[in-house]
């Protein structure tokens, strides 16, 4: 069959040319995660753009009295998660694609990682903060 | 590898006449980046609603403003667009709607859907506002 491809190493077998050369066991988890939050974002999402267009008043008082309801703040947590989750892995391989050089390449995949977590921590801390007062 | 590559690199995409599929494509991820941006607007504006109020109500002035006004609407429509779009992909990852022609029907069917999504969105959230 494939003797054309074993003749340089004849005493080696199909494995063992491959061995070592495959997957590293971790390439697909930004593939995968991309589309999990992807779908775990349309139903959020579409909450999150109703709530918006509905609410009578977008007003402070208003606003956070709303926020403040505990599966208001659970729900609100859930979706600025895989949001910003989402946009993370997105903005990343899209920087990968189109920033050439690899130290401003570098520097924006650092920041946008660094932005995601100050933004998700930030959220985080304003919903707990919002429940305890509210 | 190592060496500088300095023959021209495909694919060159100046010589293609843009086409629904292509377009469709690179608009996804510009609408993706886009709405990154407002992903942390809203994370700016949960954060001040928590803890700094008068920027809260700074933000929501902006958005009060002509260009405020234009960018939520820009906003809406690339929302709807990388949504339909996205669940387009989503089936493309499930080896569903390969053929050219289900590609140009999905393809539409995606510009339709984010049109109608926005118009109802915009629609009531400007009829709200008039209620007001």
């Amino acid at each position: 069959m494939s003797t054309s491809a074993n003749k340089d190493t004849p005493l080696q077998t199909p494995l063992g040319r491959v061995r070592g050369l495959g997957s590293a066991k971790s390439g697909a988890h930004h593939w995968i995660y991309q589309r999990l939050t992807a779908v775990l974002l349309i139903p959020l999402m579409l909450c999150l753009v109703a709530t918006l267009v509905t609410l009578p008043s977008l007003e402070h008082g208003e606003a956070a009295a709303y926020a403040a309801q505990p599966l208001v703040a659970l729900t609100l947590f859930f979706t600025m998660a895989a949001m910003l989750y989402h946009a993370k892995l997105g903005l990343t391989v899209v920087i990968e694609d189109y920033v050439h050089c690899a130290c401003v390449r570098i520097g924006m995949l650092v920041a946008v990682k660094i932005l995601a977590v100050i933004a998700i921590s930030a959220v985080s801390l304003a919903l707990i903060k919002l429940v305890i007062a509210g | 590898m190592s060496q500088p590559n300095t023959r021209p690199l495909s694919p060159h995409l100046q010589v293609y006449r843009p086409q629904l599929t292509s377009v469709l494509s690179i608009s996804h991820r510009a609408s993706g980046v886009f709405l990154s941006a407002g992903a942390l607007v809203l994370s700016l504006l949960i954060y001040a609603l928590a803890f700094d109020a008068p920027l809260y109500e700074t933000v929501r002035g902006l958005f009060n403003t002509t260009i405020g006004q234009g960018a939520l609407c820009l906003w809406t429509f690339a929302f709807f667009y990388h949504f339909s779009n996205g669940i387009r992909h989503l089936f493309w990852d499930m080896g569903k709607g390969f053929s050219l022609p289900n590609v140009y029907i999905s393809g539409y069917a995606v510009l339709a859907s984010a049109l109608v999504l926005t118009t109802i969105t915009l629609g009531y959230g400007h009829y709200v506002n008039i209620g007001q």
